[in-house]
Parts: structure tokens; C-alpha cells; sequence
């Protein structure tokens, strides 16, 4: 039978009765903490990445919960990045973090000749929403203009074809090694003649994000994945090959939250993740850059929102790729997300993508903020405007 | 076709309407692999790579974002790059589980973009991509340079493909259809990544309620926006708990139909909507 159902309160009890209700009335639903004891998810092994002695170089870096949003209406110019536009934007946010007098000092504050620095990009969307080459470009001109020399710096992600597939190549950077933990060989296999994946050969198994929850890969699938079990391994680039990183995401959603600073760390650097994405997307975005090869690495975040989107995140789907104009930078990866958050979420609210806040969204922020990583309220967090 | 008679949303919406009784599950005849386009298809048509991608393997072509894809019901994809017209192209082939994951997955990807009647009433078109469902397919042909030439060759391409996919598309719920509201926003979600990415503003309501499915039509009358929905879910105690919350919702007016234990419509407005209520609640008596 069916039965409609006027919804004042009282009329809805008697409808369907107090039985049904009465613990469900108990309770609002939407939580009001995201602390990591009061979230039922699986097991992981986060105690012991904190077990690690904070070094002088732990994020948040030397710039906790301040932000610098620079902004050129005209940073796009036939739909790529200007680059003396961009140059400028990040020559001025390097000058407004720091305080320094000159670009060069700037970025001396955070690397040396010593360093071998790597670029962590985001390619994983495609050409239409990967880190920019360009932005990369005006990086590395700025770096080397600070002393850094180019066979210090190598620019790396997960999968070294998306890498190519977007722009990052040896021949559009001379010098640079492009280096990612997947890959494949000429003829397109991910195997060596004996079988072996050549990422095998890239992976730290002194380094592993374990969480109780595992997931078995077809012959199809594994390659993308590494290893199967409940250890997501660290990438050498990180472990080993860097001595600092650079983060350069994009500016994108990911449904009602983001894929920035955090995410762009986390499901970058480890394998075996597929398993993580429905139980643990938000506490790897917060863990996985708890752990020493990232917390003790990464220097700065450069969040690329010369072109963004709103909606269709993580995947490039052009309807809602929109020039933002925008470069986040600070050294604090929480509060950089929690400023690109909020650029996102105004504009899904402008595009009526979304009326009010998810709250749920921000739960990584929270957890990585309680872990150290960073500030993740709004209201402390210093954005300066240039 | 022109531009004028694809962008008659209008049209579109009222063609939809009339017979529209019982949501009819038509499952795709045969479909097994996702179509492709060839070089006979189109003249100087050059297809450069075809990559596929079954199982979980999807993680591999989109990462994260292969969730959503998962939650509908993924069987495989093919994603080919091509060159026609001296313009490229990359076509994401999807062979979804059921035409609803098809349609579904279609619903929560569209935005900013006009409807493209020539491939059936789940289509939508724009400078840079044609998207569309069919039977058990979900396509997107993208043209990332945005050009003039790319997007009326895109169409084109898309028509091309349209015709080598048998089987026709499912209606919608009679009670959207009695809503009057244009059909074509309606989103078809299965879980919380799709209603987080076809209509957040309700993502509370479904919160751990068990959701199975719902069809949520969001639009607007004179009195405001307004939005209807069908939704199933699991178990009675999880369709309580969303007509719990939806009671303390923000909307001034709120109506609702328990259709079974597990079943209810809903319709949220700011205004009365006194005639759009009747209505609905003459296609819900009439389901019965």
C-alpha cells in the first residue's frame, strides 16, 4: 500500500509510528568531529610512521598555516598557461611566503645546490587537467636561477607514460630526468623478459603505508598496482632518489572534496591503492604523507589553478574545466588544501553544483591536522592575496 | 542537424513525456565489446591507439576516479585516439553493466551542455566533448582542441558510432515524467560517489541509509527550484532513516510517498507547488 506521508514531526511518528524511529531521532546525522579514533575504518599503521622523530624539515614546513593565492586574470592565453604571466605570479608568491628580497633567496630558503629535487606533477587526468608544463618550466627556470643545477631535479609521478602522455619528455626538458615507479618498456610491456614488472624495481619495501583491507589484482590490473597484500610500498623516488620534493597539484575536485596538496602526495608515492580508495581515501590523503620520505621531504606546494575544475574531479571531463588563474603556494600542505578547497566549493555553489557544504569533504584535512601535517581551520590560516 | 534543433530542450523534455507509465528495464541485446570507430567510418578517419581496460584495470586509466565508475557497475572500456579532418580525437568507449549504470554514469558526467537529440534522449553536446548513452554504453568522444571544425566533426563521429550500438535506452519513472520538469537533468545514482557527483545537496540524506538506487530530478517553476526523486533502498530501516531526515530538511515544502518498506518519491520545493504535487501523486496511485 502506499502511503503518503505529510512530513510535519508529529504527523510522521504517527505515520510510521515511534517503533520505527525512535533511535534514529537520537542523533543527528552529520558528524561534528573527524578525529581517527572516532572513525570506523580499517586498521592502519599510522602509529608507527609518528613513532619517527620530527626533524627541523617536518611539514608544515617553515610557513605553518600561511598561504600565498596569487591571481592573473590573464595567466591562460589560448587556453595554455602565459608563461611570463605565470612566472611572475610565482615570483611573487615566492617573494610574499618568504619575505625575502629576491626570488633567488626565496627558493634558497628551501633547497640547495646539494638537493636533488624532485617535482611531484599530477598527469594521472590527461593533457586537459594535468599539471602544466609550463608551470614546471618557469619552476625549474627559477630553481636553476637560484644555483640549482638541472641534473639535480627530476620530475616524477606513479606512471611515467601518463608523464610523457602530457608533456613531461626528455626532449621538452632537456637535462631533466622524467621518472615515474610504473612503467613500461618500448614495446609497451610492463614486464621485463623474465617476467618481472619494472616497477618492481622501483618500489622501497623498507617503507609501506599497511592497512587491515587488501584486494587481489587480475593480470590486467596489476601493473598499475604493483603488489597486491596489505602493504602499499613507498616509491625509491621518494625513499631514496630525492633528498627534497616539490608538490605541484592541480586544482580539482574529487566529488564534494578535493584531490589537491594531500591527495597529490599520498596516492602518488605508494603502490597497491586501489584497495585504499573506498575504506581509506580520506586517511591515506592524511597518512601516507605522515610517513618520513614525505614529511621530511616535501618543502613547498605549488597548487597549479591556472586551469581547474569543479565538477567531474579527479577525471578531466572539460564541461567543468574553468580557468581559475590562480597558484597556491605555501610550505603547509593542509592549509594550501584547505584554501583550494574553498575556492572549489565556491564555485560549485556558483555553478549550483552543490548548495551547502559537505562536511565530509574535509575530513582528510582534519585527520592529516591532528597528525602534525598542518592547519587545517580556516580561520587560522594567513592567506595572503598577490 | 543544426544547432537550433539540438538545443530545443524543451522539445526535447515534452517528447519524453507522453506514455511514460512504468520504468521498463530493457536490458542491451548482445553489446559485448564497446564500439569503436574505423577508418571506414569517416573519410581520412586514422585511428592512432586503442588502449582497453576491463576489471579493475580502470584504475590504471583514471585512478581515483574509477570509484565512480565501479559504484554504477563497470565492464570494461576501450578509449581510442583518432584523427579526422585534420583534428584529434579520443573516444572513452564504456560497457557498463545495465543500461542504467549506462545512463547513470552519463547523468552524474553532464553539465554545461546542450542535448544532442540526434543520439537519443541521454545525449548532451559541447565545444569540447559529445556524451551520450545507449543501451549499455556510456561514450564520450572528446575534442580537446575546442574547435569549431573538432565539434561539428565530433558529432558527426558520434552519430557514426550511435548507429553500431543495438538495443534502445530505458524509460525514466513515470512520476518524473508526470513532473513536468525537463528529463534530461534527471540523475540516475546508485551510491554515494554518484550522488555526491550528480547532486551533493542530497548526499546527507542518503548518508548510510542503504541507498540502492534513485532518480533525482532537480528544476525549476515559477515558485523556485524544486526537485523530485525515486529512491530504493536496501532495507525498510534505511528508507526510515532518509524520511527522518528529509523531514528536517531546509525546504519549506516537502511531500512524500512510501511507496513500499523500501520505496519512497519525494518532492522538495520552495514554493506550494500544489499542481506538480497533484500530479506526482496521480502517477504514484496510478503505479499502484
Amino acid at each position: 500500500m502506499i502511503t503518503r506521508v505529510p512530513l510535519s514531526r508529529r504527523r510522521l511518528l504517527q505515520v510510521l509510528g515511534t517503533g520505527a524511529l525512535g533511535g534514529l531521532l537520537s542523533a543527528r546525522f552529520s558528524p561534528k568531529s573527524f578525529s581517527r579514533q572516532e572513525r570506523l575504518t580499517p586498521k592502519t599503521n599510522i602509529s608507527d610512521a609518528l613513532k619517527h622523530p620530527r626533524t627541523a624539515a617536518s611539514l608544515p614546513g617553515r610557513f605553518p598555516a600561511r598561504v600565498v593565492r596569487a591571481y592573473d586574470e590573464r595567466s591562460l592565453s589560448s587556453d595554455r598557461p602565459d608563461v611570463s604571466r605565470v612566472e611572475a605570479m610565482l615570483a611573487r608568491s615566492m617573494l610574499a611566503l618568504t619575505g625575502a628580497s629576491t626570488v633567488s633567496a626565496a627558493w634558497k630558503m628551501f633547497v640547495t645546490a646539494d638537493d636533488v629535487i624532485g617535482l611531484k606533477v599530477n598527469p594521472v587526468a590527461g593533457k586537459m587537467l594535468a599539471t602544466s608544463p609550463e608551470l614546471v618550466h618557469v619552476i625549474i627556470r627559477q630553481l636553476e636561477e637560484a644555483g640549482i643545477p638541472r641534473t639535480n631535479i627530476l620530475i616524477w609521478d606513479r606512471r611515467e607514460f601518463e608523464l610523457h602522455e602530457v608533456g613531461f619528455t626528455s626532449d621538452a626538458f632537456p637535462g631533466i630526468r622524467i621518472v615515474g615507479t610504473e612503467r613500461k618498456d618500448e614495446n609497451g610491456s610492463f614486464r621485463d623478459a623474465g617476467g618481472k614488472l619494472y616497477s618492481e624495481t622501483m618500489i622501497d619495501h623498507e617503507w609501506f603505508y599497511w592497512a587491515d583491507v587488501e584486494e587481489h589484482y587480475d593480470e590486467e590490473t596489476l601493473p598499475y598496482m604493483v603488489n597486491e597484500g596489505k602493504e602499499s610500498y613507498f616509491s625509491r623516488i621518494c625513499t631514496r632518489d630525492v633528498t627534497k620534493i616539490i608538490n605541484i597539484p592541480i586544482l580539482k575536485n574529487a566529488g564534494s572534496s578535493v584531490t589537491l596538496c594531500l591527495k597529490n602526495l599520498a596516492y602518488g608515492s605508494i603502490t597497491n591503492t586501489s584497495r585504499l580508495h573506498r575504506p581509506l581515501w580520506h586517511e591515506t590523503c592524511a597518512e601516507v604523507p605522515a610517513f618520513p620520505p614525505l614529511r621530511d621531504k616535501v618543502v613547498l606546494n605549488i597548487v597549479d589553478g591556472i586551469k581547474g575544475c569543479y565538477q567531474g574531479g579527479p577525471a578531466a571531463n572539460p564541461e567543468f574545466i574553468v580557468a581559475f588563474n590562480t597558484l597556491l603556494v605555501g610550505t603547509d600542505p593542509v592549509a594550501v588544501d584547505r584554501v583550494g578547497y574553498g575556492i572549489i566549493l565556491r564555485k560549485r555553489q556558483e555553478e549550483n553544483v552543490q548548495k551547502e557544504e559537505n562536511p565530509k569533504a574535509r575530513i582528510f584535512m582534519d585527520l592529516a591536522a591532528n597528525i602534525g601535517l598542518g592547519v587545517a581551520e580556516e580561520r587560522k590560516i594567513d592567506v595572503e592575496h598577490v | 542537424m543544426s544547432n537550433m534543433s539540438e538545443t530545443r530542450r524543451g522539445k526535447f523534455a515534452a517528447s519524453w513525456l507522453p506514455g511514460v507509465l512504468l520504468w521498463i528495464g530493457a536490458m542491451a541485446p548482445g553489446g559485448s565489446d564497446p564500439p569503436l570507430l574505423t577508418s571506414e567510418d569517416f573519410p581520412g578517419l586514422t585511428v592512432k591507439q586503442v588502449e582497453r581496460f576491463e576489471g579493475k584495470a580502470l584504475y590504471g586509466y583514471i585512478d581515483g576516479g574509477a570509484e565512480l565508475v565501479y559504484e554504477y557497475g563497470f565492464t570494461r572500456l576501450a578509449v581510442q585516439h583518432v584523427t579526422a579532418g585534420g583534428e584529434e580525437f579520443t573516444l572513452e568507449s564504456y560497457l557498463m553493466r545495465d543500461d542504467l549504470a549506462a545512463i547513470g554514469l552519463f547523468s552524474v558526467s553532464r553539465g554545461g551542455c546542450v542535448s544532442a537529440d540526434s543520439l537519443g534522449p541521454f545525449s548532451c553536446r559541447s565545444r569540447y566533448q559529445v556524451l551520450w548513452a545507449s543501451s549499455q554504453m556510456f561514450l564520450r568522444l572528446i575534442n580537446p582542441a575546442g574547435s569549431a571544425a573538432g565539434e561539428r566533426i565530433a558529432l558527426e563521429l558520434a552519430r557514426i558510432l550511435h548507429r553500431k550500438i543495438p538495443g534502445g535506452s530505458p524509460v525514466l519513472p513515470a512520476v518524473l515524467g508526470a513532473s513536468g520538469l525537463p528529463l534530461e537533468e534527471c540523475r540516475y545514482v546508485r551510491g554515494p560517489l554518484g550522488v555526491q557527483n550528480g547532486f551533493d545537496t542530497w548526499s546527507d540524506l542518503f548518508d548510510e541509509a542503504g541507498l540502492l538506487e534513485a532518480y533525482i530530478l532537480p528544476g525549476n517553476t515559477d515558485n523556485g527550484a524544486v526537485t523530485v526523486a525515486q529512491a530504493e533502498f536496501a532495507d525498510s530501516s534505511g528508507c526510515a532513516r532518509f524520511i527522518r531526515r528529509f523531514d528536517q530538511g531546509a525546504a519549506v515544502h516537502r511531500y512524500l510517498w512510501r511507496q513500499s518498506p523500501t520505496r519512497v518519491v519525494a518532492i522538495e520545493s520552495v514554493g506550494a507547488e500544489n499542481s506538480l504535487r497533484e500530479r506526482i501523486e496521480k502517477a504514484v496511485m496510478t503505479k499502484q
